[in-house]
């Protein structure tokens, strides 16, 4: 019988269940693609891939907000924390990521006004004690965050708050997930992320079983979580019944947190973006309407930066669109440590790199 | 980050504003996303709550966050 995880049988016991109907299901080679920085740890830190049969290949794809965020919005912020009148806040994810020269980590050592924020309601109350600069924060987020940072927008425009600012670099998720089932090597499944769900809701990924017939299955964190959403998607393509199925009701609904949309679509609108490893993905960005683009840094300054530059050799992205593992790339745990990261991927938290090199660097290769 | 801290709400200060307590450090959060009384769990990300949850998970969200090693007042 299908296990039904909100039901929290004995985790171990429904675990081992969990692995013997994956083993006598899964009938072919299939692969499943996990677009969530936190389904990307939690199934290294559970060890996931070793409960599953060789056949069910898992892959890491561009589920790290931090780290499809492109050269030139790290060179722009850069730009922006060098300039006298200007503090940047951002997220701390943001700080060591190398921009083409440098890195707002560096430039903060060297004198720069970066503040690390862990809302963008402090960097609005950052704005507010210091009147006489201007507070830009880098808003670099998927659906999870976004919210927040409408918030905080509509707060200072409510508010009149003049010098407060932000760095736009938001992305969308099911418009990543559409170019991922366009493409050629296409995945089987997908894992969907847990806590983006709870903002846009199941319904938003429909599409990709009625449209693409890829299966999707959004799953909380825990391994019993993981396992059986692992199961649920071996199943549908076993039994050609192709479906997205929310697994993880406590927190996810069909319609999701329809305030948080109505208050991220009063403040942005859609525009396209280009993402690391995938490139330009129309309508996947978002944009400020009209009444509230005095907000916007871009509109307020002209930003002067040269031609950013990706480092020569790194993988990142194709390691984002799950074409290459971080053992792929000759940098990997030599050069490129998260210490002395070479591209993204290493830097945040939620990068595939960084969690392949705290997991299982000592592993062997096995691709 | 993606992941989100499980926090009670202790105090309503307003319709946009709530003191919650997370692990037993008390800050204010945003809640004009939510529709909560006070004693109802949440979820915050970024300084908001997005959502509402039923307080047997809270432990749940707890465990995950001390699993992945993150601090959960920076969530």
């Amino acid at each position: 019988m299908p296990m039904n995880s909100d039901r929290f049988a004995p985790p171990q016991e429904a675990i081992e269940k969990l692995k013997r109907m994956i083993d006598i299901r899964v009938k072919k080679d299939i692969s499943i693609m996990e677009v969530c920085g936190t389904h990307t740890m939690a199934i290294f830190r559970h060890g996931i891939r070793d409960m599953i049969p060789s056949k069910i290949k898992l892959i890491s794809g561009p589920g790290c907000p931090v780290c499809v965020t492109e050269n030139p919005v790290i060179d722009k912020a850069i730009w922006l924390s060098q300039q006298s009148d200007i503090i940047i806040a951002s997220f701390g994810d943001m700080l060591r990521v190398p921009g083409s020269s440098s890195s707002l980590y560096f430039e903060k050592a060297n004198g720069a006004k970066v503040q690390v924020v862990y809302s963008p309601l402090l960097a609005l109350e950052l704005a507010l004690k210091n009147p006489d600069k201007k507070v830009v924060f880098v808003a670099v987020g998927f659906e999870t965050t976004i919210p927040a940072i409408a918030v905080a927008i509509k707060s200072a425009k409510q508010r009149n708050i003049k010098n407060f600012y932000v760095l736009c670099a938001h992305k969308t998720v099911p418009k990543a997930l559409q170019a991922l089932a366009q493409m050629d090597n296409k995945v089987d499944g997908f894992l969907l992320p847990g806590h983006v769900s709870s903002i846009i809701g199941a319904n938003a990924y429909r599409f990709l079983a009625k449209d693409y017939k890829i299966p999707g299955v959004i799953a909380g964190f825990e391994p019993l979580d993981l396992m059986n959403a692992i199961y649920k998607i071996v199943d549908m393509i076993d039994g050609s019944r192709i479906e997205i199925l929310n697994e993880y009701k406590r927190v996810v609904s069909d319609n999701g947190n329809t305030k948080a949309q109505e208050v991220i679509a009063e403040v942005f609108a859609p525009c396209d973006a280009s993402w690391r490893g995938l490139g330009v993905i129309p309508g996947s960005g978002l944009m400020l309407q009209d009444n509230y683009a005095r907000f916007d840094i871009e509109d307020n300054i002209r930003i002067e930066i040269g031609e950013s530059r990706e480092p020569v050799g790194c993988l990142c992205g194709q390691i984002l669109c799950g074409t290459k593992t971080p053992p792929d790339c000759k940098f990997f745990g030599t050069q490129c440590v998260p210490e002395n990261p070479i591209g993204p991927c290493m830097v945040s938290s939620e990068g595939t790199c960084a969690a392949y090199y705290k997991y299982s660097r000592f592993e062997r290769n096995e691709e | 980050m993606c992941l989100a801290a499980p926090a009670k709400i202790i105090e309503i200060i307003d319709t946009d504003n709530a003191i919650v307590d997370i692990r037993g450090v008390h800050q204010k959060t945003n809640i004009s996303l939510v529709d909560i009384d006070v004693g109802a769990w949440v979820l915050i990300h970024a300084g908001i709550a997005i959502n509402i949850i039923e307080e047997q998970f809270a432990d749940e969200a707890l465990k995950i966050i001390d699993e992945l090693d993150v601090d959960a007042n920076e969530l």
